[in-house]
């Protein structure tokens, strides 16, 4: 367990802005207190200061998790999102697609969304743009990527992918042995 | 009926027949068919709020259209599937006769529902066209927190759930409604109370225009409100239930004989729903009665003429009003009974009805109370009611419907309360025969303290003792059963005619339960006197009312009686059954007496106990005695005191306890004070522990100087230091860390990254948690200090130099020099004398004197050597005399005025050498030229012309007024320029 070096934290920083924006800095600078990154076993923990001083004291080879799980560096010194990260993003999400429930469950399968899928997008989503997919009440389903933006997905045909999969909450079940 | 028994629907009884409409109608479009989508209520985006508002207003479900498709065929199943259905569709059925108001009605829906179709559907198309819709950035359903599940209101499709939370709402809403409502039907059933003569039709309408105003949901709000009526109103609760209780029942019999039966079921359940709206105004009612009796009878009579006016069709609405009269069971009763009477035919004379109903509801007050209404009820009362019964079958055989309703009621509440009526009847043959059979075992017991007091009359007696049976039992009916209080107190006090009730074929023999207790009179009474008076504590109140009645009132009614009670044999067949019921009563009467009793001695012992303790204070010293002599004595005392063996012994081993008490305490308190020894002591752990110790060691053993924990706090203060040393560095850290990222982040996003602003509060508390204070011992802290640079010094230094160089006298020129002759001896021998006396004189004059003396002699050449610098120049300076004369102007800059011209201290400065030799010189020859300006005080002679002209240009004349106003002017004009510029300074601070 360390703390990340610029290179990373600017990766990681990377990818997260591409999901909520600005709001990172709520995340980095949260006024109940202070919260950092750290990164073990190439995985990146979003760990409270309380926490930190208590692993602090397990070894790292011993240590399995701490935190929460924001995602991975890959071997390529990528940096990719975890589900487990939802729960923090999902809150300052800046853009949403809302998928209608016959395409919730293909997404919770690891799919990607097509366009009869898609429910509800936000406005002005570019393409690439990270997204967090929600269900029609609301209920956050995962993390996207727009393959086609606002505008483009009026045009395509139904069957068009308009969100990349990335992440969903059925990994929790899938990937139950890998997902710390 | 099973349905019904289950008592689902008048909850749920809702509004099927708009939607059947609204459903139909909408779906007639046909746009939304395949959408599922489409169908959804809600509208998506914008409008949620308005379109929950008109939910609320309107039942309007879409997707259970297709079952209200079926309309009325299967209506029933309809409704009792969905959980609503419409009041359009019972109204239809119920009220056939008024299809007017509900199509009108109908269409003024379906034209609100064509509004909202036009409002929510375009939003539906787009979203059509797109199949997907298109929503702002800060779009929000829920604001969506920490991912938490929500449901969503506007969700359109999102199914069951959100239709659940929209009903919800409605029924939040509807709430207000409701009690609207509510008050509106209170207030209705009040006026209908109050009013009564009112036309059939008149009523109906009010019926509908409820309807109409209603909210569709209402009757499930009303179940709402009822339940949460229930949760606060715990008084109430019971009342309610045990109505919903009846009147399921009640409705099963009803419908047996009727064609309409479930119209008329609803019809009734709707009004058992208005029953309860009223609750409160019922329970202000009911306590009315529970107050004055009286008003209720007023009530019932008022009542009365309506239920004779409506026939069978108005039924349902005599329900409510008996049911919203009869919260308790005894008003129940007593509606019933008065219902009863009254439909007999008004036969019984106004004054004995109203007593009666006094009686009726009297309850326990009337038992223990005074019993004097009764003599009344017992003489006339319960025969007419008798009568009025038999009357009453009579009329219902032929199949009135009010006498049936009443009926049913009558045979329903007969059925509801079959034991207490059991009761009743035992009661009524209790009262008869508890006579006998306790009269020949108490008679020897208290004969005589009753006998004087009986009246003479054997008739009056009889009654005395039926009467007092009667009181008797029913004071203790309370005392055993609770719940049936009421009821028993009603069978109680006309009992007699309750057991007619039960069996018809009595109904005959009014002077049934009276005839027995005639016959054996002689021998009952005091039996029956006693009775009462065996229960003294129990029947305080009722004993004392019991026998004055007996005496004062036995001999009046004695008459009446006699002549209505001859003693029939059919009171005799009917008294059979009743010894076994005699039994229970004496079982019972034996088994108050012994719990009774057990009471007594429980108090005796509680009182035994305490006067006890009382007492041993007194004897027994309270204060330990030394020695063991006391204790001895003390031993005997206890010993006189208590006799017990047991006692004593146990005395005798406290006593040696005691005794012990000192040795075992001492060796206690060594067995401490080695553990104490041994034990180890925390404040001699750890560094400063060790500090302790040797300090410890230092002082010796000596108790004096014991080492405490106290002594330790240094210790830990520096522990502490060091703990907070590592969490501030860590703190620290972590900051540095977050700083670092915040840069990262600003590198990333190329935002200028700006510090949320934190409240006041906060940023004073951090300002304050992250002051360090400075310790110069700490070598991290000298970044705190402020490095003094030497080369700044040095420079200092060197400044100060070149300053006093500067300052330094300026170089003289070496071209002057002095040459000195060589005999100075010769020169100054010859003048000596000469100075000699110039030194005594003054010195204006001596020199000059000597000089002008001398002056001649000057030619002869060096003889008479006078030092002077300018020797050759002096006849030269000697000619000049001191004068003022004017100096060419602009000679220099700033002497443009003249009057300066003649200062004479500058050309002093600039020949000073020459003139002062002049000066020095020329003197001596001055002096007799300069005689002209008489006498000469430093540089100015008298009256100097430059002192009066000076002083001139050193202050203004006095008047110099327009300087003085252009000076004002032009400080108005600085100060407001000096304004301006401060704010212009100000705004550019402030942002």
């Amino acid at each position: 367990m360390r703390p990340l070096t610029e290179e990373e934290t600017s990766t990681l920083f990377q990818k997260l802005s591409k999901y909520i924006g600005e709001n990172i800095q709520l995340l980095v600078d949260r006024p109940d207190g202070t919260y950092c990154f750290r990164l073990h076993k190439d995985r990146v923990y979003y760990v409270s200061e309380k926490i930190l001083k208590l692993a602090v004291n397990i070894s790292r080879e011993k240590l399995v998790s701490l935190g929460t799980c924001f995602g991975k560096f890959t071997k390529t010194q990528k940096f990719r999102l975890h589900i487990t990260a939802l729960d923090y993003l999902a809150p300052y999400a800046k853009h949403k697609v809302w998928v209608k429930p016959g395409a919730e469950q293909s997404f919770l399968y690891g799919n990607h969304v097509l366009k009869s899928g898609l429910g509800r997008i936000t406005e002005n989503t570019n393409q690439y743009q990270g997204l967090v997919v929600y269900s029609m009440a609301d209920v956050p389903l995962g993390f996207g990527v727009a393959a086609k933006s606002t505008q483009d997905c009026r045009k395509v045909d139904p069957m068009a992918i308009v969100v990349f999969h990335q992440a969903d909450i059925g990994e929790y079940v899938r990937h139950e042995d890998t997902l710390i | 009926m099973s349905k019904k028994r289950q008592g689902q629907f008048p909850a749920f009884r809702n509004c099927p027949a708009k939607r059947v409409k609204v459903g139909g109608i909408r779906c007639s479009p046909s746009k939304t068919v395949g959408h599922p989508e489409l169908t959804s209520p809600a509208p998506p985006n914008t409008a949620p709020q308005l379109d929950m508002q008109k939910a609320n207003s309107r039942p309007a479900d879409l997707p259970t259209s297709g079952f209200s498709k079926c309309k009325n065929g299967q209506k029933l199943e309809a409704g009792f599937l969905q959980t609503s259905k419409s009041p359009i569709v019972r109204s239809k059925n119920s009220m056939s006769d008024d299809d007017i108001d509900s199509e009108e009605e109908l269409k003024a829906m379906l034209a609100e529902e064509k509004k909202s179709q036009t409002t929510t559907f375009p939003k539906t198309d787009s979203t059509e066209e797109g199949s997907f819709e298109v929503v702002g950035v800060d779009f929000q359903l829920n604001p969506v927190r920490s991912g938490l599940k929500q449901k969503s209101p506007q969700a359109p499709r999102s199914g069951n759930a959100t239709r659940l939370a929209e009903d919800d709402q409605e029924y939040d809403s509807g709430d207000t409604d409701e009690i609207i409502a509510g008050g509106r039907n209170g207030g209705q059933s009040k006026d209908k109370q109050t009013i009564l003569p009112k036309d059939k039709s008149k009523q109906k309408e009010d019926l509908l225009k409820n309807r109409a105003n209603c909210p569709s949901s209402r009757h499930a709000t009303e179940m709402s409100k009822r339940k949460n009526l229930r949760g606060s109103e715990g008084g109430s609760v019971s009342r309610t239930k045990c109505i919903a209780k009846k009147l399921p029942r009640v409705s099963p019999e009803s419908e047996g004989g009727e064609s309409e039966e479930s119209l008329d079921y609803e019809s009734m359940m709707s009004n058992c729903c208005r029953l309860d709206l009223t609750l409160a105004d019922l329970e202000k009612l009911a306590n009315g009665d529970a107050e004055s009796p009286g008003g209720d009878a007023r009530r019932a009579e008022q009542a009365l003429p309506k239920r004779q006016d409506t026939g069978s069709g108005q039924k349902r609405k005599k329900a409510p009003k008996k049911g919203a009269r009869c919260i308790n069971p005894k008003d129940i009763l007593a509606s019933l009974l008065e219902g009863e009477e009254k439909i007999s035919g008004q036969n019984p004379p106004e004054e004995t009805m109203s007593k009666s109903k006094f009686q009726a509801f009297r309850g326990m007050g009337a038992l223990y109370g005074g019993e004097k209404p009764k003599k009344p009820f017992k003489h006339s009362g319960i025969t007419t009611q008798v009568k009025g019964q038999d009357s009453l079958k009579q009329e219902a055989s032929p199949g009135s419907s009010v006498g049936k309703q009443a009926f049913d009621l009558n045979t329903y509440s007969s059925d509801e309360m079959s034991p207490p009526q059991d009761g009743k009847e035992a009661n009524g043959a209790n009262s008869l025969p508890h006579c006998p059979g306790k009269l020949p075992r108490r008679q020897p017991a208290s004969g005589d303290q009753r006998g004087a007091v009986q009246s003479p009359s054997s008739s009056s007696e009889c009654e005395s003792a039926s009467l007092s049976s009667l009181s008797s039992f029913g004071a203790k009916k309370p005392l055993s059963l609770n719940a049936k209080t009421c009821r028993t107190d009603l069978g109680s006090d006309d009992g007699l005619g309750t057991t007619e009730l039960g069996d018809p074929k009595g109904e005959g023999s009014d002077s049934i339960p009276l005839g027995p207790s005639a016959g054996p009179e002689p021998e009952r009474e005091p039996a029956v006197l006693k009775t009462q008076f065996k229960k003294p504590l129990q029947l305080s109140v009722g004993r004392d009312g019991a026998p004055s009645r007996v005496q004062g009132k036995g001999p009046e009614g004695s008459q009446a009686r006699e002549t209505e009670c001859p003693p029939s044999p059919v009171a005799l067949a009917d008294a059979i059954s009743p010894p076994r019921n005699s039994q229970d009563n004496q079982k019972r009467l034996a088994a108050l007496e012994e719990r009774r009793r057990e009471r007594e001695l429980q108090k005796q012992l509680v009182h035994r106990a305490l006067s006890s303790l009382d007492s041993h204070p007194a004897n027994k010293p309270s204060h330990i005695l030394f020695g063991s002599d006391s204790e001895d004595e003390t031993e005997e005392k206890d010993g006189g005191d208590k006799p017990l063996p047991g006692g004593g012994v146990r005395r005798d081993l406290a006593s040696k306890t005691s005794g012990k008490l000192f040795e075992s305490s001492e060796d206690e308190e060594q067995e401490t004070d080695d553990e104490a020894r041994f034990q180890i002591k925390p404040q001699f752990e750890g560094k400063a522990g060790k500090k302790l110790m040797s300090l410890q060691s230092h002082f010796g053993a000596d108790d004096r100087f014991r080492m405490d924990a106290r002594f330790l706090e240094s210790e830990s203060e520096e522990e502490e230091e060091e703990i907070k040393e590592a969490e501030t560095a860590e703190e620290e850290e972590l900051i540095a860390e977050k700083k670092k990222n915040m840069e990262v982040i600003k590198n990333i996003l190329h935002v200028s990254h700006r510090a949320p602003k934190l409240s006041k509060e906060e940023t004073a508390a951090k300002q304050f948690r992250n002051i360090v204070r400075y310790d110069p011992t700490r070598l991290d802290h000298a970044t705190f200090e402020r490095k003094v640079d030497p080369e700044e010094k040095e420079s200092k230094a060197k400044r100060r130099r070149k300053r006093e160089e500067a300052e330094t006298l300026p170089e003289v020129s070496r071209d002057l020099y002095h040459s000195i002759a060589a005999d100075l001896k010769e020169r100054f021998r010859a003048t000596t004398p000469a100075l000699g006396t110039g030194a005594a004189g003054p010195w204006n004059e001596t020199p000059e004197e000597t000089e002008t003396a001398t002056a001649p002699g000057a030619p002869e050449g060096l003889g008479e050597f006078t030092f002077s610098f300018f020797g050759p120049d002096v006849s030269e300076v000697k000619q000049e005399p001191y004068k003022t004369e004017a100096r060419p102007p602009g000679r220099m800059a700033w002497q443009r005025d003249p009057r300066f011209q003649d200062s004479s201290s500058e050309e002093d400065e600039e020949e000073p050498a020459p003139a002062d030799g002049s000066r020095e010189v020329a003197r001596p020859e001055e002096a007799q030229p300069s005689e002209k300006p008489a006498r000469r005080f430093f540089f100015f002679s008298e009256n100097d012309e430059r002192l009066r002209v000076g002083p001139g240009s050193f202050w203004q004349a006095s008047g110099s007024q327009p300087s003085s106003e252009d000076w004002e002017s032009r400080t108005v004009a600085l100060l407001q320029d000096c304004r301006k510029k401060h704010k212009a300074a100000r705004r550019k601070a402030k942002p």
